[in-house]
């Protein structure tokens, strides 16, 4: 079987696959009392990787400062300041102002809770999706697997970006629009990486076993495929955050996305855009190398997140 | 071609017919179930004053009919190769607008993509015969960083910094088509460095561990251990398995080399499919929203099934029995 189709998948750095095969036989059947000595290995691994830890340290301070709002510019985002119009940055306002006088650093802080909420929200509908029909296919198999993976072919064929602009386009673009459009259309390459786990544990010894012991499918599901598949989930999760950002910044930054007077980082570029050719360059540059940072860091994060589940990738 | 690969391209190529029939549904279904007037806003807001004109107009499209039977005209045109009129692009036919904007995106992004494979290919593999050296910590580095950076905030930038103020470069493309072939090259020299950075970026990363991957195989060693030197190795023995599973990463960047970029094509003014995609969807204008996705998305069935005959041509351990892939 020739499998070398397209599956839509955010384009992370790629590695080796990582490997479904729990280590332990048992670790299915009382995941939590066997998963400990392993998730320390995994942490310890994932803590020597240097690049992975600083991608953790930048979002954790992005979100930190993400929530912190209120306690970190003493501007707010919406407040409108005569005569301050398109000031490049100074002591008073460290990222300068915009076209309407306000300041862009609170912005900037405000847009990036708008836009890191929007890709957690987005990835969560993908991940969900993706995982009860991609799990549904790969356990159930049959018809049921030929319908869902036929959708996801259907789904695939429509280049991403397209399918958003005119999903987005269509029905009134607002935050909500945004992330469930994203959602609703980026999780068929979750479904089939999803699907490719479950077909792959299904056959190891331990679900094999429990199902001789008679375990209803739920409880195979959810006792003994979905605990093993988690390490694959939580990377692939990670790399989605980064595309779902940057998805939701490209949206935006078309019109077609979040919009005015919510600031997110993709509408800030598209409002600076005009200024840029008078020369009020902090107005682009800013929120880019927000969206820049967090893409970054996400990969990192998510790479480091692969080597550390995978045995094959540990202690190199 | 081995024997079993002519039954396998049939059936997958049957196979189209009710995918390519369930994309048209989805498309449908999405396009007509929003909210928006198409009516509206094809004669613009004056219009609404006037609520005859807008019914005879309504009727004029077709637009007045229940959906399955719109849908089943729209169908039956498609099959007969009438993808309709485009009423906001001063009734183009949707295909001749099609063909007009798939040449610009196909060379834009053809040049791209041969550029980020001819950069990538070989640093990969330099990358990949010394690991951990400082050239490869680079490029690993340089592709976590080409990756990350949204490319078209690079393009805002260097628009502004190489058109605008240095003016060495034309800002937007419109003219392109008409410009001379020696002054061509300037209006491609933006977009194509900005499209290609991420393919760069990826492909090298990729090829670095495809290439890593074939070199700790077991004919490696034995290459190695019966003699022969070490460039013969590499090249003779490892580059060219490695260079496998290049042919599906190259293959699922083509929907995007077949639809071009959006807002790449946006911000320099490209007239391409993304640019008229873009356009069609701000103005509601069905007919090319549906020819464009319809077309690519046949094109992206079609390709992905040569991506998996051109597989199996090139690795002779893939076998192509079993069901439908």
């Amino acid at each position: 079987m020739v499998e070398a189709h397209a599956e839509r998948r955010p384009r992370a750095v790629p590695g080796p696959a990582l490997s479904a095969a729990p280590d332990a036989v048992d670790a299915g059947a009382a995941p939590l009392a066997v998963a400990e000595p392993r998730r320390h290995v995994v942490v310890r691994s994932f803590l020597r990787n240097k690049l992975a830890v600083a991608g953790l340290a930048l979002i954790v301070l992005f979100y930190a400062v993400a929530l912190a709002a209120p306690l970190v510019s003493r501007y707010d985002y919406a407040a409108i300041q005569g005569g301050m119009r398109n000031t490049p940055p100074s002591a008073e306002h460290w990222l300068g102002t915009d076209r309407s006088g306000r300041d862009v650093y609170a912005r900037l802080i405000k847009g990036g809770q708008v836009s890191l909420a929007a890709g957690f929200a987005a990835v969560a509908i993908i991940m969900t999706i993706g995982v009860l029909l991609g799990g549904a296919a790969g356990f159930f198999g049959g018809w049921v697997d030929a319908a869902i993976m036929r959708l996801t072919d259907i789904l695939l064929a429509v280049p991403l970006i397209l399918l958003l602009i005119t999903a987005a386009a269509l029905f009134a673009p607002s935050l909500t629009t945004t992330i469930v459009v994203i959602g609703l259309s980026a999780w068929p390459g979750a479904a089939r990486l999803v699907r490719g786990q479950t077909l792959a544990l299904k056959e190891q010894e331990f679900v094999v076993a429990a199902r001789a012991l008679g375990a209803t499918p739920v409880r195979i599901m959810t006792r003994h495929v979905f605990p093993n598949a988690l390490a694959i989930i939580i990377v692939e999760a990670t790399l989605w955050l980064s595309y779902a950002i940057l998805l939701e910044a490209s949206l935006s930054y078309l019109g077609l996305g979040v919009q005015i007077p919510t600031p997110s980082w993709g509408n800030m570029l598209q409002d600076g855009q005009r200024e840029l050719l008078f020369g009020a360059w902090w107005l682009t540059l800013f929120p880019g190398l927000a969206i820049f940072l967090v893409v970054l860091a996400f990969n990192l994060m998510g790479d480091g997140l692969r080597d550390a589940f995978d045995p094959r990738h540990r202690g190199r | 071609m081995p024997p079993g690969l002519w039954a396998y391209v049939l059936r997958r190529t049957l196979f189209l017919v009710p995918l390519l029939l369930g994309l048209s549904v989805v498309m449908f279904g999405l396009i007509h179930a929003a909210p928006g007037d198409p009516v509206l806003a094809l004669l613009g807001p004056q219009a609404a004053a006037n609520p005859e004109f807008i019914e005879q107009a309504r009727k004029n499209l077709g637009l007045d009919e229940p959906l399955p039977v719109q849908y089943a005209r729209w169908l039956g045109n498609l099959v007969r190769g009438d993808l309709g009129t485009a009423a906001t692009f001063n009734n183009t036919p949707v295909l001749t607008l099609i063909g007009e904007r798939f040449w610009g995106t196909v060379q834009l992004q053809g040049i791209a993509l041969a550029l980020g494979l001819l950069v990538a290919v070989p640093v990969g593999i330099v990358s990949a015969t010394r690991q951990y050296s400082a050239l490869d910590n680079t490029v690993t580095v340089g592709s976590f960083l080409g990756l990350a950076l949204p490319n078209f905030w690079l393009a805002l930038l260097l628009q502004v910094w190489l058109s605008v103020q240095l003016g060495w470069l034309p800002t937007i493309s419109t003219a392109q088509a008409d410009a001379p072939l020696g002054e061509r090259w300037r209006y491609f020299l933006m977009p194509v460095l900005v499209l290609a950075l991420p393919n760069i970026a990826y492909f090298a990363r990729f090829m670095r561990s495809a290439m890593l991957e074939v070199v700790h195989q077991d004919y490696v060693t034995v290459a190695r251990a019966k003699g022969l030197g070490r460039r013969s190795v590499l090249y003779r023995h490892a580059l060219r398995n490695a260079l496998i599973p290049m042919v599906t990463v190259v293959g699922l960047q083509l929907p995007r080399v077949l639809s071009g970029a959006v807002i790449i094509e946006q911000i320099f003014a490209w007239p391409g499919l993304g640019l008229l995609a873009y356009d069609a969807i701000g103005r509601r204008d069905y007919p090319v929203i549906l020819g464009v996705t319809m077309l690519t998305g046949a094109a992206v069935m079609v390709v992905n099934l040569l991506v998996d005959v051109a597989y199996a041509l090139v690795d002779p351990r893939v076998s192509v029995g079993g069901g439908a892939a």
